[in-house]
């Protein structure tokens, strides 16, 4: 079989004997091991990877999802990219995260893309829901480090979301509601053209919001989200397709906390953000070959109000991008496959704040969970243009069984400022304008010595600018230069006896150039922070898939991992979402309408700094803490077991499902944080749900 | 607030068995942090409240101690310890903790301090002139009321308390004319003054000295002299130009026996607290502070007889 006729075309499932996790990798390499099918039919989730592979060279090291068969599994709430959460490599997500965190890179550290789209957030606030909406997603894949030089502007890893495909000459509408939200999606197709939207705005207002006091709302406050999605596309006699994409994503969430002591008002924290993208999508061939081009604009805006007493915080952001991706593939021999391409996303973002240097909170700062920030305020309002331009150059090259990926990718991020010192009285502002090149060689070898056993080693350099937010004069600094990660991973995929196959990795990432606070007690004019940060995490993932007796097929995911960051004085400390161990269960079954699945997880407690004694502040009357070993202890371990049920009802012209997802079934009191009296002389856990109970019912005509 | 924090979530149990979502949980915690548990400094009385540099300020601890009223004056064995080591911008707390550790520059109760003459270099807007070819370093932020303080740490009692004391400094990032503006329109702080400080049971106030049954619940109420709030200008470094802010004011208590309750339809207004008389007949001291946004404070000490 030649590696086109193993190529998938549309959607295609790897399931039965030889399954991969590593699917894309597998899609390209282990052809021999996969089955083809045109159609998802679900009638229970199989968990069995779903992917529509493109023709390029895979990312060594991904995961792929289908959207249908993941939306299915215990604890995603029926979102699929919720279920991304219990991949390989990615930590459990703290309360509230709005991204992932992958082999321990932090999830600002990682690239969110939808349809090669960048995004701004994974999830809405809560955790509960994708930004990417679920009516129209089709497949998700997390790649936690060492992806090709096709992507660029991240140091961790990269989580890509596509659209699903409808089948042709199809016309549906879909009703889903339930406890979190409501949404409707429709779509209708021809041969040639397609139209499909979706949107869904959040219920727990109404459900949620009615009943939690107040006092509980502070680390899992009521988020307000809404999202929308649309898509036209319209399909080509000579195969190639244009697709026009909008997507809108809106979140709200007011954080209510105590008073941080007598006399003084509760403290509130209020987060806003918005954003939009509309893309254009032209492919030349279906299977992704040739020529692919995307050009995207883009805007969002977001605000963070926090009232901690007497220091006000405010801080608005407002930012417009314009991306475009054209990139060509093409077989120069039967052996040989060039990939050439040229990135582009320019921004222009206005940020204005007014309150502390030390709001918002930045990884490695030390403090209580809700501690006020500090009492010395200052404001600024500024204006970044910049972004990146990229061209890189992929090879792949095939013969005796192995696969050898090399590749080139050559950055300029080019940023200019309106002011690179803070203004003082009527003094002209002086902007500034900086160009920094990097090039970042990259390379994956896999090796197929026999059937059923793949091994693969892949690495390169990687860079990322840092955050135009973080380009004030006054709060950060405008020269800030992009940071710098080298990834190292060595693994392999065999399939073993019994219908089950086992995927390991050992990886290692280390990262230089982080920005982070300065440490000096007179840090100079316009650099509050330094490009200074280093990094380090290194552990194993494996990821064992087994089909189980009576039909029950499952799989479990476990990683062993240590991420730490350097301390100034030269030392290392552990990195604010480190967890040693994160340990994954998933089985499923199915019987005729019915579905069940179950999810057992385990994960190491997250690092906190303790609290050693406490000192008065005289003139506020305020005790503040003293601290030990930064990041010295952990969070007691989490665990939990969740369950899902779902029974559906087919009729000739309407398909209607009714869902139950049950997390943490035990009703066990995870602790999410540590909380402290007033003056700091007792302590205790800030405990999650005991049990999340999510209602649903989705109606398809 | 944890208590009430419980009860909303047993309220919120049996919601569970309707398909809703179920609250996080804070734990109970003992929150009592105007209780003297053991011996310490709760108060420090500046004055004059806002000094400039290199000259002298007089500073007196008030302490407390849980046990027999007076027994643990701060006085002769008080430790102060001028710091001079200014804070990393990414701190949040008000001082360096080392400076908490500093040797004691004198003993005694009240102290005469002279401020370190370059406290507006480590404390506030005037960076030290960088070396040649070195570039300037970043202005210390004022705090919500344009101020810079100067922290001294007192050592007496179980925790060390760090007292900040408002310094008279050049205005940041401010034009020439708008620094003129401002150094003759604004006037130095003038610590806020307690005009009553009264015990109240039922509809009656108590007259000195004070005398209750034990658990008897009584009202304390202090009220601030009308003329304490002032007015002055802030600078802001947005728009910059001055705006007027008048000094907002606060109350804090400290007692060494019984339970205070504060009010929970306004928490931040503590001017008026139940405090119920502990079950045990004895001695209790109470201490009420007054303090303006300024940093400028005064503070009332009195005792109750529970027998």
């Amino acid at each position: 079989m030649t590696r086109r006729h193993a190529k998938l075309r549309g959607a295609a499932f790897l399931g039965g004997r030889g399954v991969c996790w590593r699917a894309l990798a597998c899609a390209w390499v282990c052809a021999g091991a996969i089955t083809a099918s045109g159609a998802i039919a679900m009638a229970a989730p199989s968990y069995s990877t779903v992917v529509r592979a493109g023709g390029g060279p895979p990312q060594p090291v991904a995961q792929a999802l289908d959207a249908e068969s993941a939306s299915a599994v215990a604890g995603s709430g029926g979102d699929a990219v919720v279920a991304a959460q219990g991949l390989t490599g990615v930590a459990r997500p703290t309360p509230g995260a709005t991204g992932l965190v992958m082999w321990g890179a932090q999830a600002s550290e990682s690239a969110v893309l939808y349809e090669g789209m960048e995004l701004p957030a994974l999830y809405h606030q809560g955790g509960f829901r994708a930004t990417t909406g679920a009516a129209l997603v089709g497949r998700i894949e997390v790649v936690p480090a060492a992806f090709s030089v096709a992507h660029g502007r991240s140091i961790g890893g990269l989580v890509r979301v596509d659209g699903r495909g409808f089948p042709a000459a199809e016309n549906a509408l879909t009703l889903d509601a339930s406890t979190l939200d409501v949404g409707l999606a429709a779509h209708t197709t021809s041969p040639t053209l397609s139209l499909a939207a979706a949107a869904r705005v959040s219920d727990l207002q109404a459900t949620y919001g009615t009943f939690a006091p107040a006092a509980t709302t502070a680390l899992f406050p009521v988020p307000r989200y809404a999202d929308a999605q649309a898509e036209v596309s319209r399909v080509f006699a000579g195969g190639g397709k244009l697709r026009l994409l909008g997507l809108w994503s809106h979140d709200e969430v007011t954080k209510i906390f105590g008073a941080p002591a007598p006399g003084l008002g509760p403290r509130q924290e209020h987060l806003r953000l918005s954003w939009w993208r509309v893309g254009l999508i032209y492919g030349e061939r279906r299977d992704d070959d040739g020529l692919a081009s995307l050009m995207y604009v883009g805007g969002e805006q977001s605000s963070d109000e926090r009232r901690f007493s007497a220091t006000p915080t405010l801080r608005d952001e407002s930012a417009l991008s314009v991306g475009a991706h054209l990139r060509y593939r093409v077989d120069l021999t039967s052996a040989l496959q060039t990939t050439v391409g040229l990135e582009l996303l320019l921004q222009r973002g206005l940020y204005r704040q007014t309150g502390s240097a030390t709001v918002p909170a930045r990884e490695g700062d030390v403090g209580t969970f809700a501690q006020s920030p500090g009492d010395d305020i200052n404001a600024d309002r500024w204006v970044v243009r910049g972004g990146n331009v990229a061209a890189y150059a992929l090879a792949a090259w095939r013969g005796g069984g192995w696969t050898l990926s090399p590749g080139l990718r050559l950055d300029a991020f080019p940023v200019d400022g309106d002011r690179s010192v803070p203004s003082v009285g009527h003094t002209p502002q002086v902007g500034y304008a900086r160009l920094w090149w990097a090039l970042d060689p990259r390379v994956a070898l896999i090796y197929r010595p026999r059937p059923g056993l793949v091994l693969r080693a892949a690495g390169g350099i990687y860079h990322r600018a840092a955050d135009a937010g973080d380009r004030s004069a006054v709060f950060g600094a405008p020269a800030l230069a992009p940071a710098r990660a080298l990834h190292l991973v060595l693994g392999g995929w065999c399939d073993l006896a019994g219908a089950a196959s086992l995927d390991v990795d050992a990886f290692f990432r280390a990262m230089d150039g982080l920005p982070r606070r300065s440490t000096l007690p007179a840090p100079l004019l316009g650099e509050a922070l330094v490009a200074r940060g280093a990094g380090r995490a290194f552990g194993v993932s494996a990821t064992l898939r087994r089909e189980l007796a009576l039909g029950v097929r499952g799989w479990a995911t476990y990683t062993l991992s240590r991420s730490e960051r350097a301390l100034s004085d030269g030392g290392w400390r552990l990195f604010d979402g480190d967890q040693t161990h994160v340990l994954t269960v998933v089985a499923a079954r199915g019987w005729g309408d019915w579905s069940l699945s179950g999810r057992a997880r385990y994960a190491t407690g997250t690092p906190r700094t303790p609290v050693v004694g406490a000192f008065l502040d005289a003139r506020d009357q305020r005790a503040e803490p003293l601290f030990g070993v930064q990041n010295g202890a952990r969070l007691p371990a989490f665990w939990a077991v969740d369950a899902r049920v779902d029974r559906r009802f087919v009729a000739a012209r309407w398909r209607l499902t009714v869902s139950l997802d049950v997390e943490n079934v035990t009703g066990h009191r995870n602790a999410e944080e540590i909380v402290y009296a007033q003056d700091f002389s007792s302590s205790g856990y800030l405990t999650g749900p005991p049990l999340l109970v999510l209602f649903g019912v989705r109606l398809e005509v | 607030m944890s208590r009430r924090a419980m009860r909303g979530c047993a309220r919120l149990a049996p919601l569970v068995a309707t398909a809703a979502l179920t609250a996080a949980c804070q734990p109970t915690l003992v929150d009592e942090p105007w209780r003297v548990r053991g011996p310490r400094v709760v108060a420090v009385r500046a004055t004059p409240p806002e000094a400039s540099p290199g000259t002298e300020v007089m500073l007196e601890a008030v302490g407390l101690s849980p046990g027999p009223a007076g027994s643990a004056d701060p006085a002769s064995n008080t430790g102060w310890s001028v710091c001079r080591r200014p804070k990393p911008l990414a701190e949040s707390r008000v001082v360096d903790p080392a400076c908490l550790f500093d040797p004691v520059d004198q003993v005694g109760n009240p102290v005469k301090v002279t401020l370190p003459a370059d406290g507006c270099a480590l404390f506030g807007p005037d960076p030290a002139q960088p070396a040649p070819g070195e570039p300037p370093t970043r202005p210390r932020d004022p705090d919500a009321t344009g101020g810079f303080y100067q922290p001294i740490t007192v050592q007496w009692g179980d925790e060390p308390t760090v007292a900040l004391v408002r310094i008279s400094c050049d205005l940041p990032q401010a034009s020439g004319a708008v620094a003129r503006e401002f150094r003759a329109r604004y006037s130095a702080n003038q610590s806020p003054v307690i005009a009553d400080l009264a015990l109240q049971v039922g509809d009656g106030s108590l007259a000195s000295p004070w005398e209750l049954p034990p658990g008897t619940s009584a009202t304390l109420t202090l009220t601030p002299d009308p003329f304490s709030a002032e007015a002055f200008p802030v600078f802001d470094p947005l728009a910059g130009v001055l705006v007027d802010q008048r000094e907002a004011l606060a109350v804090s208590w400290w007692i060494t026996g019984g339970t205070l309750s504060f009010d929970a339809r306004d928490p931040a207004d503590a001017s008026t607290v139940l405090w119920r008389a502990p079950d045990e007949a004895g001695t209790v001291e109470i201490v009420a502070v007054l303090r303006d946004s300024r940093g400028g404070q005064d503070v009332r000490r009195s005792m109750v007889v529970v027998r």
